[in-house]
């Protein structure tokens, strides 16, 4: 019997320790269960598969799809960009935006006003764009 | 093999449904090195900060250097925050493969596609609830350190199966010349370099904006950060105030006195006026916080091991400090000996020159060097030498 080819063997050597610390994951999730409600745990868990890969990744080539039949060609790139960091910047800061996590008894939580904030962020953002499509509407005419 | 049902090539099935040139293994490669990064750096320093708070038996981390604790989970956060467009980037790269057909080739195709569940699940599970971690929002019924560290186990698991599957496709591809993507696609869309920078702009628009909750230099663009280092009672954050620990009346109670038992020689009672009295100590320390925020403050107290020698405990022992909240996972730290010992180890009356707020831990309060926030207990009732 010949030796399996490297990439092979790294293959296996990878899969056997990953799954086995997968197991130490899920063992310690099950193991403290009073704290992590594993039922809840993992609601979370595979919802937050579902919902990237059934609602977030289709919303976001729909909106690609757009883009491309109805930017001009020589402006999409930069629309294409402006709208890539406005989308991940306005999710990640979406629950300070909404307050989820103001509370009354603590002014030191959550203390700016980020609506202003990510708006300034978007003002910033858009006017990059707004610059780069300029510049390549004036060199392809 | 027997052949699989045909399925209605539709949507996401069709033949040439995704049009896009950026659907590569180069760019899902480039995006993976930069992920797989920041990913390893966010799992070994929130690995460190479980040993810290929950010590293994082999594990012991020492008082020094002061500001290693902060700049650890300054770290944990920072590439966590920028794992996001990295993450979002690298799915929509590969997401047409969600979609291959027949979805199974071979054995370690099912064994490398399996892994993809929870690697997938993982990911978006720890940023997700790491995110709403720091902005203090809550919506699940799990106890979120505990939910999250071992979501992040088995994530890295997931991790390790994929590098070793992925392994010899990402040196080729890393290895190859390749001018061709590099050119402008003919749909006038983003090209490669333009897509990886727009990420890279992204997580740098992120971090920007966040990192100077930590990073003092940086705190005036910090407009998205969930705090400011210098907000707060007495010019810096709060995370559990005394209302919510439930401690506002027994603080401020006139016959307050500081408990000191266990392995002692004697026991203490020490009134407030009592611990004025003793030969006072100052410091300059961070209150560094898991969730990524840091300030530096100005406290004088008395030294624990001042505490100690008066009590007649020897050094070389640990000890637990007590708070006066009645509840709460958090309402006792321990000081292993390397903290106990350390003459920057204070129990604090005074922070940035005026009497501690109640918000702060009056009447007494634990600070020492390289600590995590939520081990610098508030409050103080009593010190137990073990």
């Amino acid at each position: 019997m010949t030796a399996p080819p490297p990439g092979r063997r790294t293959f296996w050597i990878c899969a056997a320790l990953g799954w086995l610390v997968i197991g130490y994951g899920v063992s310690g999730l099950f193991d403290n269960a009073s704290r992590t409600n594993p039922d809840q745990w993992v609601r979370w868990f595979v919802g937050s598969l579902i919902v990237h890969d059934f609602v977030v990744a289709p919303v976001t080539f729909a909106v690609g799809a757009l883009v491309v039949s109805r930017i001009p060609r020589r402006i999409r790139a930069p629309f294409q960009a402006g709208l890539v960091v406005s989308a991940i910047v306005g999710l990640t800061v979406w629950p300070l935006v909404r307050g989820y996590g103001l509370r009354a008894d603590n002014a030191s939580a959550l203390p700016n006003n980020y609506l202003a904030g990510l708006t300034m962020v978007l003002v910033v953002v858009w006017s990059a764009v707004a610059l780069f499509a300029l510049r390549r509407w004036r060199r392809r005419t | 093999m027997r052949a699989l049902p045909r399925l209605p090539r539709i949507g996401p099935l069709k033949e040439g449904a995704f049009t896009s040139q950026l659907h590569s293994p180069r760019t899902a490669a480039l995006l993976g090195i930069a992920l797989g990064t920041a990913f390893t750096i966010c799992f070994l320093t929130g690995v460190l900060s479980h040993f810290i708070q929950q010590p293994p038996s082999w594990f012991t981390w020492p008082s020094r250097p002061a500001g290693l604790y902060r700049v650890t989970q300054g770290l944990h956060v920072a590439t966590g925050i920028i794992s996001i467009p990295l993450l979002l980037g690298k799915l929509w790269t590969v997401y047409p493969r969600l979609w291959q057909w027949p979805p199974v080739e071979n054995l370690t195709h099912l064994v490398e596609r399996l892994s993809l569940f929870p690697l997938v699940a993982g990911n978006v599970f720890l940023l997700f609830s790491g995110i709403a971690n720091i902005s203090l929002w809550y919506p699940w019924q799990f106890f979120f350190p505990a939910g999250h560290y071992w979501a992040s186990w088995v994530t890295m698991g997931a991790l390790i199966v994929h590098i070793g599957a992925k392994a010899s496709i990402v040196r080729s591809e890393l290895t190859r010349r390749d001018p061709a993507n590099l050119q402008a696609t003919t749909s006038g869309a983003l090209t490669r370099r333009g897509f990886l920078g727009v990420i890279a702009a992204t997580a740098g628009v992120l971090t920007l904006t966040t990192v100077g909750q930590t990073l003092s230099p940086l705190n005036r663009l910090a407009v998205l950060a969930p705090r400011r280092p210098d907000v707060g009672p007495q010019g810096f954050p709060v995370n559990k105030s005394a209302f919510s620990a439930g401690v506002l009346e027994v603080a401020r109670d006139p016959g307050y006195s500081l408990r000191v038992t266990g392995r002692v020689e004697r026991e203490l009672s020490l009134s407030l006026d009592d611990l004025r009295a003793l030969r006072p100590s100052e410091t300059t320390l961070p209150i560094s916080c898991v969730e990524g925020w840091s300030a530096t403050v100005r406290w004088e107290g008395i030294a624990v091991r001042e505490i100690l020698e008066l009590a007649g405990a020897g050094t070389g022992h640990s000890v637990r400090v007590e708070s006066l909240q009645p509840d709460g996972l958090y309402r006792a730290s321990d000081l292993n000996p390397s903290h106990a010992d350390d003459p920057d180890t204070l129990l604090a009356l005074r922070c940035n020159g005026d009497a501690l707020h109640i918000d702060h831990g009056f009447p007494v309060r634990l600070i020492g060097p390289n600590r995590p926030g939520v081990m610098q207990t508030k409050w103080v009732s009593e010190l137990i030498v073990l």
